[in-house]
């Protein structure tokens, strides 16, 4: 786990680091041999990952974005001209 | 006038034909005669109609070998050159189909024979496609069900992902350049991880420009991996081979493209329940071991309560023996005194005896050799005593 991920103030994780830390932390808490300290430590950090996955996933609303192509542009103008015929 | 060598001439035969462009780029259909296989893979035989015959050679791969035989009707394809050690004209074949396929199956044919001869199929490059996608480039016609179906499934499995949509033709002339021109907006992208390239069922002459050799070098040169969805699950185009990931349809290309959020969240929640159940686990396995630990540790302590019992113990057994032992120096001494009260002269005095005393020596006199008549000698009686004198013996 990088420095970063162990802040418990760090909110701004994005889906994948939350989740791929989660299921490192669970893999580590399953090894086991950690101290107890550690582990308590782990199961905080793995509860607080598992709620930010939650929310993440709970509150995403798919984005659109189009890009610039020749076509599109075309499209575009197309569309306009129509757009000014049909007010002439 | 100049004369030549024969290899010369072969030569500049060889360079002429090499030059010409319809001989180096040829369809010929004939039918096969004198077909031999050599040991190491390449195909002898010869072209033929009512009228002539050219000799052919097809050295491995030999895409398409698999149509020669004896007496069948072929189209091959390669260039026409001459044999210089034998002055054998020649068409150096390097693919062969049934005669009586269309053009168009021709021409896709050779595509697919010279991008697998640079490598562009190769299992080997296809990359890996990212578990969770965060920007997804989607190259498909914006009008059509294609493009709502993707932003539907997605918007439904993964809203995660942020959808880049470069719109282009999918169909006619002008849809390999729009195909190129959205994998180049794709290219100019920073954070764009994976792309669609999708469009829905029609026959081989809509589906032609995913056949396109531009569109094959557009899909290999991506940045991003590329899944192909091209018609339906039994159209299998050339963008398909190249593609990193073929999808059967365009609906299934957006459930591959990512992760579905149901699962996640299932997946979530087993992570939750494991860490709770291991961590509670552990501290119980924890508890046990100190439990054991302090079962063993009382057992070596010191037992003070026993200690304290058996210190009473020894006490009032202390006390009893002590007690005993007075009670039998008392029992003793009362017995000694009995008879000490049975010693006491004064006892026997009382009983009538006396004690006889010279009178000089105070000697006891016990006996009468002790004493001689006229000796004074004291006598003590029960009250007192008197003096006396032997008068004889």
């Amino acid at each position: 786990m990088s420095e970063t991920n162990d802040n418990p103030n760090n909110e701004e994780l994005s889906f994948e680091e939350a989740y791929t830390s989660l299921e490192e932390t669970v893999r580590a808490l399953e090894e086991g041999g950690l101290p107890l300290s550690e582990a308590t430590r782990l199961f905080e950090e793995g509860t607080r990952l598992a709620r930010i996955c939650n929310e993440l996933l709970s509150a995403a609303e798919l984005r659109i974005t189009r890009l610039q192509t020749a076509y599109g542009e075309q499209m575009r103008l197309l569309t306009e001209d129509r757009e000014r015929d049909a007010e002439d | 006038m100049p004369v030549y060598a024969v290899s010369q001439i072969t030569r500049y035969l060889k360079e002429s034909l090499e030059a010409d462009s319809l001989l180096n780029d040829l369809w010929l259909r004939g039918e096969v005669s004198n077909l031999t296989r050599s040991a190491a893979g390449h195909y002898y035989f010869t072209l033929k109609d009512a009228a002539s015959q050219v000799r052919c050679v097809m050295f491995r791969p030999a895409y398409g070998g698999e149509h020669l035989a004896e007496g069948a009707a072929v189209i091959a394809h390669g260039r026409v050159s001459i044999y210089e050690v034998r002055g054998d004209l020649q068409l150096i074949a390097d693919l062969a189909q049934p005669e009586g396929v269309g053009e168009l199956h021709l021409e896709l044919e050779r595509l697919k024979m010279k991008l697998e001869a640079e490598g562009l199929f190769q299992v080997s490059r296809k990359r890996p496609l990212p578990d969770f996608p965060k920007r997804i480039g989607v190259a498909t016609s914006p009008t059509g069900a294609v493009w709502h179906d993707i932003q539907n499934i997605l918007r439904r499995r993964y809203p995660l992902v942020e959808l880049a949509f470069a719109p282009t033709p999918v169909q006619g002339d002008t849809a390999a350049a729009g195909i190129v021109d959205a994998f180049n907006a794709f290219n100019a992208e920073d954070d764009i991880d994976l792309v669609i390239l999708a469009r829905g069922g029609g026959s081989l002459e809509d589906l032609w420009p995913f056949n396109e050799e531009p569109v094959a070098r557009a899909i290999y040169a991506s940045r991003a991996p590329v899944i192909s969805a091209v018609g339906h699950e039994t159209d299998y185009t050339i963008a398909d081979m190249v593609a990193d990931c073929r999808a059967p349809t365009p609906s299934a290309a957006a459930e591959l493209a990512a992760p579905d959020v149901d699962e996640l969240l299932q997946r979530i929640h087993y992570s939750q329940r494991g860490m709770f159940q291991w961590v509670s686990g552990d501290l119980s396995d924890r508890s046990r071991d100190l439990d054991q630990t302090y079962y063993r540790l009382e057992r070596h302590a010191p037992d003070i309560p026993s200690w304290r019992q058996r210190i009473d113990d020894l006490s009032q057994a202390n006390a009893r023996a002590l007690d005993s032992y007075l009670t039998l120096r008392g029992e003793r001494l009362a017995a000694l005194e009995s008879r000490m009260a049975s010693l006491n002269p004064a006892g026997v005095l009382a009983r009538g005896y006396a004690v006889v005393q010279k009178q000089d020596s105070r000697e006891l006199v016990t006996s009468v050799e002790q004493v001689s008549p006229g000796d004074d000698i004291d006598i003590t009686v029960a009250g007192g005593g008197f003096p006396a004198r032997v008068t004889g013996q």
